[in-house]
């Protein structure tokens, strides 16, 4: 018998789904005996950190027995080798317990060996990477015990054994304790090469002679993305027992049928016959038989799922979505819930109103983009190009629709748009939506500053706004700014104020006058440290990067800290010495500059310059196998993300293709510090990959993508594990009432619905989104009947429910 | 019977891919409810019917359903004509036959149904004579008879207009082979018949549901069976039997003129229906004559009774009507007729006894004739229109149906036509801020000077067209239903759409009635919406009129309906942007439909009647622009209205 609740007591992971999600992998894995689970988490979730606290648990639990945990590797894409390697390997800021890494965790004395195992990492990106000794156990060479591996899959295929080193070559030979396999649905498509890792004839049949292990974790995102053949794949990567996995191959093709059907009742209302059976029967394969009845007694696809599958969502309770609505001279919210029936709220809501010059100027842009189209009808051989693209341009912004290839076409109505352009620019009349942006953005700084003065150590917590267009990106930058701006610089100097400086101008000379002491306290720190001939940069180590523009051989410190001159003098890093000063009761004097300083940029930089002059510039590089030129490539790397960091971005930010890379990460770098940029202004660049989730707590979507997929990456921005600003990320829409913008929200919404319980093929043409200028959107760029909203009674009955 | 017709089969390929504008409907019997589903609803929602009228004997049911007008047009002889005439663009049709719109009508019954279409279109159009047989029976029988309110008499005559268009575009001919129009307004049915025939009768077939009832007192000449004797000319070598009587089956209160029968034994055949073998009771109506040279038969509404065939109206008889067709004899002949009747199968020769006449009282003619009690929901306004034939009659009370308090009365102190108005809220507010009608229907007593009652009708009351046009779910919706925008809208692009579009605007009325509105009464059209009515309606407008060359049907049409938009637009519902924008639009569009004038029409000055330039100018001209909106945007609207006035004036 196994203890299970004493087990789980040896780690304690942030949140309590990764201890379920653990839990539940644990009673799998040690009760149930399956030979392996697949983590399916949304993204965001902390799927790693479940994987590592699975592994080091199970370490746990053979501990001195005769079966000890000593191999473990890890498969995963080259992309995310380092993200592995440094989740494993950073340290733990002694002071406060805390660090990035998974090692926080394993602090106490009894992890010591599993920490020592985790500081026997190896990455392998290479054949000849990896020179360690083998070992010879049950007659054939394998890896070494107590080794942590993280290679790539295609050094799991086979392919390149001849001119691999032994470690490579054994990796297939060896018995494997646990393999963590990361984007496990990339082996579920047999036709890859990648899926020779567990594949190695690419059929189902050759399982058993690809890779292997007591215990396989499989880590995705998105397994309901795959076909339900592929579905069945994953499942025998996770090798699952041979009945399970036949009932499976049948049962979840008639599922995806059933949901299929579904989907294609949806026009009708909830309360038909023929959409409620449907509903009823997706319910009873999802619970009572997956086979409906066909065939022997089997338990409900969703239970026979879950021994295999645990999947934790994120239930929504983490984001608060609303709707601006103007209301007068202020924006308000009106909040929903995603499954609500929305057409009576939208309805209902004045959303953004177009009215006035500004209804008129649509209903003449609607009107050219009428004309443009016949024109273009009529010219043989051209197609109609511009509909729901122009309209879109037009609802963005003024600045957008100016630059609307529309308006260049011969058109008399183009003309007169034009003509109404140039005057709202005269009369400084800005377009509805910017304006009540701004108005919104206004309100929250003004609520915001009003906690932050009750709450001294309080920061003003950050607005992420997505927009897909380029030049309404430079119009709401624009008018931000001035909003922003016109909040945030009063504050600062009654903050100042308040702790006790005159002006901002003494606080500012104060902090100027302890940078240039730091600087040297840094200066002479470094020279003493490997002596001042490693202390000198030149031009070519710091060429492109934003320190470019300092000219000739400098002393490294100097070059950083003068570049901390204009970041120690943006308004928020003035705002924080306020607070701080405050909160810690100080008076201006001549140590409080300096103390500030000290802690925020002296010490942290001193010590980074240390280590970049330690492990890459002085006679002793940490990584002895690099050459000279590989180390200063990478103390290049270094010197720029320092720069990026400290740099003084303005208060708005743009992230998006115009911009330079290097001003983009500086921006990324400082959004998620406490300083400027306060607003950042993310195009579709930016809806991906990136992390923006630090101190962020609105995200107003100006436009929303056709693509629910793409609607959750933008917030999947911002509501991931580590976040630091506390309650729900607020998601705010802007919709201008009665408009194009009102269909595509509807249908977005609609589409996000569907995506969530369809599975397989469906899932993935939902996922493509639609096409800005297909014909679907062409037809209908008006707000019409939608129907074909999902009842959240339906969603329960017909999704399976994987959460652990 | 082999060449059954059903009414709604006839009018929807009639009407497939149109707009149907007006439909007329003369019954003597209504069954508003079952009309409704059958005929009514689909007309309205699929063919973008707008103001349907029923003109129907005394006795209705005019059912609960607010967008159909019935109208009484009973009198001291019978309303009995069953007519139906549904228009669409330039063309008509015209259903003429013995169905009633009742459940039994339209098919419970076993009925004779001939409709015929009218229009240069079509291949083998009706007859010009024909189309203007029926107006002039419409003009001069039927609309004497109406007592109701003038915007029911509008509705009828628009009909007998949009009817007079499509007759006058239809070639003129001396003579046309095909079925003469017939009906009892001047002459007794049967004296047509004999004139049409002009020949011997060697045999007759008769077909009737409903037979005179032997009077004792009763002249041979008053009677329609001695009548076909008697006033024939008989030819010398008569067939054997002469006449065949085809009647209904026996029991449900067939009752047949046994003693005339018995009298003409000799020469007589009765065929009963066998309702074994068609449980369909009879109701169709036919006399058939056989000469040597010609075959003459009459069909459509006349019973086999002296008051539908030897009386004409002035004389006290029916109003009737149906169609007369005489050929040559080889190419209908009795056997043909009779196998067409399916004698022998369906109806079956008697032999036995005759039953025994029953004996009925004969109806009182009323003393008080209902034309229409008519609501008007704008002002409240309740009215009764009809005519006193009585003098005993002291008052007539109105009250609603379950409701006490008299609502409308008056004091009658003459015979003649009677009217009534009065304001009344007959109303009740939905939860949802929509109104209805508090009872469907009314009670009005006639009430004689001893406080006696007369008599007393039960009738729902119609809603004033303005506000029953857009009747969904019979809500009273009127001016707030619709927008000017709205009225640009050919309804025949898609009904379907446009009953969506009504429903749609129904929802939002309620969404904002809820959320206490703050767009007020006047529902204001989205942005989306409206761009579409606006645009999409003017563009299908314009499309439209080059598809028909300019008819003068069609542009008759469009200058109605960008009056009646530019009219609507003046109740203040659009903001000022949308006017603006809608006024600039329309009137582009008349500038372009005026340039196009001479592409279809040699001399675009004899189109002043129909489009009406003066009319359509100062509803023009009535648009102002107040509103807040930049000068450009103004200037360019203003410029554009002005310039289609100009435009207008020179055509006039």
């Amino acid at each position: 018998m196994i203890d299970l609740d004493a087990l789980m007591a040896g780690i304690s992971l942030d949140r309590e789904h990764q201890m379920r999600a653990v839990r539940a992998a644990l009673d799998a894995l040690l009760v149930q005996n399956r030979r392996g689970v697949v983590l399916a988490d949304e993204v965001g979730c902390g799927k790693t950190f479940e994987a590592l606290g699975a592994a080091a648990l199970l370490w746990k639990h053979f501990v001195g027995t005769t079966t000890p945990v000593q191999r473990i590797l890890i498969v995963a894409e080259p992309a995310l080798i380092t993200k592995w390697f440094s989740e494993i390997e950073a340290p733990v800021d002694a002071e406060r317990g805390k660090g990035r890494g998974f090692r926080q965790y394993v602090q106490g004395d009894e992890w010591k060996d599993f920490r020592q195992l985790l500081g026997n990492a190896a990455r392998l990106r290479s054949p000849r990477d990896g020179e360690e000794r083998g070992v010879r156990e049950d007659g054939r060479f394998q890896v070494q015990a107590n080794r942590i591996y993280i290679a790539k899959p295609a050094l799991l295929t086979g392919e390149t054994e001849g001119s691999a080193s032994p470690t490579v070559r054994w990796l297939r030979r060896t018995n494997w304790d646990i393999v963590i396999v990361d984007e496990a649905h990339h082996y579920a498509r047999l036709h890859t090469r990648t899926s020779r890792v567990f594949f190695p004839e690419q059929t189902a049949e050759s399982r058993p002679d690809g890779l292997r292990a007591r215990f396989m974790l499989a880590l995705t995102a998105t397994p309901f993305q795959l076909t339900t053949s592929e579905l069945v794949n994953l499942l025998h990567v996770v090798e699952a027992a041979p009945e399970d996995l036949e009932t499976l191959a049948r049962a979840l093709p008639k599922y995806e049928r059933a949901l299929d059907d579904f989907y294609r009742q949806r026009r009708f209302a909830p309360a038909f016959e023929a959409r409620r059976r449907v509903v009823d029967r997706i319910d009873a394969l999802r619970t009572e038989h997956a086979l409906g009845g066909d065939g022997p007694p089997t338990p409900g696809l969703q239970s026979l799922l879950r021994r295999y599958i645990l999947r934790n969502v994120k239930d929504g309770s983490m984001r608060d979505y609303a709707l601006a609505e103007r209301a007068d001279s202020s924006v308000t919210q009106r909040p929903f819930q995603k499954l609500d029936n929305l057409k009576p709220i939208v309805g209902k809501s004045p959303l953004i109103p177009l009215e006035g010059d500004h209804a008129f100027l649509y209903l003449t842009l609607r009107d050219l983009i009428d004309d443009a189209t016949k024109a273009a009808r009529e010219q043989e051989g051209q197609k109609p190009t511009f509909v729901s693209g122009d309209l879109r341009q037009g609802l963005s912004s003024y600045s957008q629709l100016k630059a609307s290839a529309l308006l260049t076409k011969k058109l008399d109505r183009a003309g007169d748009i034009k003509t109404a352009l140039e005057r709202f620019e005269r009369s400084k009349i800005r377009h509805p939506k910017v304006q009540a942006l701004c108005t919104l953005v206004d309100n929250i700084l003004e609520r915001e500053i009003e906690l932050l003065r009750g709450e001294p150590r309080r920061m003003l917590p950050k607005i992420v706004v997505f927009n897909t267009l380029l030049r309404t990106a430079q119009e709401i930058r624009d008018a931000l700014h001035e909003t922003v701006a016109a909040r945030i610089e009063p504050l600062v100097d009654e903050m100042l104020r308040s702790v006790g400086w005159r002006d901002r101008k003494e606080a500012q000379a104060a902090l100027d006058a302890a940078l240039a002491s730091e600087r040297e306290v840094a200066r002479a720190d470094i020279n003493n440290f490997r002596g001042e001939q490693f202390a000198q940069i030149d031009k070519d180590l710091i060429r492109g990067t934003p320190l470019a523009q300092t000219v000739d051989s400098k002393h490294i410190a100097d070059v950083l800290f003068n570049r901390a001159q204009n970041h120690c003098r943006q308004p928020l890093f003035l705002l924080r010495f306020a607070q701080w000063m405050r909160g810690t009761e100080r008076t201006p004097d001549e140590h409080v500059a300096s103390d500030f300083v000290m802690r925020r940029v002296g010490e942290p930089l001193t010590r980074t310059i240390r280590r970049i002059v330690d492990d890459y510039l002085d006679d002793d590089p940490a990584d002895r196998t690099a050459s000279k030129e590989e180390n200063r490539d990478r103390a290049r790397r270094e010197l720029g993300r320092i720069a990026s960091i400290l740099g003084a971005p303005d208060l708005v930010g743009r992230f998006d293709g115009e911009t330079a890379e290097t001003d983009r990460e500086l921006r990324r770098e400082n959004f998620n510090r406490p300083y400027a940029p306060l607003v950042l202004l993310v195009s579709r660049v930016g809806e991906e990959g990136i992390d923006l989730q630090q101190h962020t707590r609105y995200v107003l979507h100006y436009d929303v993508e056709w693509n629910p997929a793409k609607m959750e990456q933008r917030e999947g921005r911002v509501d991931r594990e580590g976040r630091r600003s506390g309650g729900a990320v607020q998601v705010q829409f802007f919709l201008l009432k009665d408009t194009y913008e009102e269909r595509v929200f509807h249908t977005v919404m609609e589409r996000d619905a569907w995506f969530q319980i369809l599975i397989g093929s469906r899932r993935q043409e939902l996922a493509k989104g639609i096409d800005d200028d297909d014909g679907e959107t062409l037809r209908s760029v008006d707000v019409a009947d939608e129907c074909g909203q999902l009842t959240p009674e339906e969603a329960r009955r017909v999704m399976i429910d994987l959460r652990p | 019977m082999k060449r059954e017709v059903r009414l709604f089969d006839q009018i929807e390929s009639f009407a497939k891919g149109h707009w149907v504008t007006h439909a007329l409907a003369l019954t003597y019997g209504y069954d508003g409810d079952v009309a409704y589903d059958r005929i009514w609803k689909p007309l309205i929602e699929r063919f973008g019917l707008p103001k349907p009228v029923v003109v129907a004997d005394g006795v209705v049911d005019s059912g609960r359903q607010l967008g159909v007008k019935v109208l009484g047009a009973g009198g001291r002889s019978i309303f009995h004509p069953k007519l139906f005439v549904v228009l669409r663009e330039d063309a008509a049709l015209v259903a003429i036959g013995s169905a009633n719109l009742t459940k039994g009508g339209l098919g419970g019954n076993l009925e004779l149904l001939t409709s015929i279409t009218f229009g240069t279109e079509f291949e083998r159009s009706g007859s010009r004579n024909v189309l203007e047989g029926v107006i002039s029976f419409l003009e001069t029988v039927v609309r004497p008879r109406l007592h109701v309110t003038d915007e029911s008499i509008e509705a009828f005559d628009t009909t007998c207009r949009a009817l007079q268009i499509v007759a006058g575009q239809l070639p003129v001919r001396a003579k046309t082979a095909g079925p003469a129009f017939v009906h009892s307004g001047s002459e007794p049915l049967l004296k047509q018949l004999r004139e049409s025939h002009g020949d011997e009768v060697r045999s007759a077939v008769v077909l009737s549901p409903f037979w005179e009832i032997d009077r004792a007192s009763a002249e041979p000449a008053d009677s329609t069976v001695h009548s076909i004797f008697d006033t024939f000319a008989w030819s010398k070598k008569p067939s054997s039997p002469r006449c065949r009587f085809i009647a209904g089956g026996l029991g449900g209160g067939l009752r047949l003129p046994k003693q005339a029968f018995e009298e003409r034994r000799e020469h007589l055949e009765v065929h009963l229906q066998a309702f074994s073998k068609e449980p369909r009771r009879l109701h169709a109506k036919l006399v058939a004559l056989f000469g040597p040279k010609r075959t003459t038969v009459l069909w459509g509404s006349p019973n086999f009774t002296p008051s539908a065939l030897l009386r004409s109206v002035p004389e006290g008889g029916n109003v009737e009507c149906g169609f007369i067709l005489s050929t040559d004899a080889k190419s209908l002949d009795e056997a043909t007729l009779l196998a067409e009747l399916d004698l022998g199968e369906t109806f079956e020769k008697h032999s036995g006894e005759l039953p025994e006449p029953v004996e009925t009282t004969p109806e009182q003619s009323p003393a008080f004739i209902l034309g229409e009690l008519h609501y008007t929901p704008r002002g409240q306004v309740l009215s009764l229109h009809g005519y006193v034939v009585d003098s005993s009659i002291a008052k007539i009370e109105v009250r609603l149906t379950g409701e006490d308090t008299v609502i409308l009365s008056k004091d009658v102190d003459r015979t003649g036509p009677f009217q009534v108005s009065g304001r009344a809220n007959i109303e009740r507010v939905e939860e949802s801020g929509l109104r209805q009608l508090r009872a469907s229907t009314a009670r009005i007593d006639v009430i004689a000077h001893d406080g006696g009652v007369l008599q007393t009708y039960v009738v729902r009351p119609n809603v004033a067209f303005a506000d029953a046009l857009e009747v969904r779910g019979n809500h009273l919706l009127g001016a707030e239903a619709q927008s000017a925008d709205a009225l640009l809208v050919p309804p025949w692009s898609v009904p379907e759409r446009r009953v969506a579009i009504v429903d749609a605007r129904i929802e939002a009325m309620i969404a904002s009635a809820q959320a206490g509105s703050r767009r007020g009464a006047g529902h204001q059209p989205s942005l989306d919406v409206f761009y579409k009515n606006v645009r999409r309606g003017l563009d299908t407008r314009r499309r439209e009129l080059d598809a028909h060359r300019g008819s003068r049907f069609g542009l008759l049409r469009w200058s109605h309906a960008m009056r009646a938009a530019l009219e609507k637009s003046l109740d203040g519902a659009l903001d000022a942007p949308r006017l603006a924008y809608f006024l600039n639009r329309v009137s582009e569009h008349i500038v372009d439909v005026l340039d196009a004038l001479p592409k279809w029409h040699s001399n675009p000055k004899d189109l002043n009647l129909v489009i009406e330039p003066h009319k359509l100018a100062s509803a023009l001209d009535a648009v102002r622009l107040d509103g807040a909106l930049l000068e450009d945007f103004v200037r360019t609207a203003r410029e554009a209205q002005s310039g289609a006035i100009r435009r207008l004036g020179e055509l006039s």
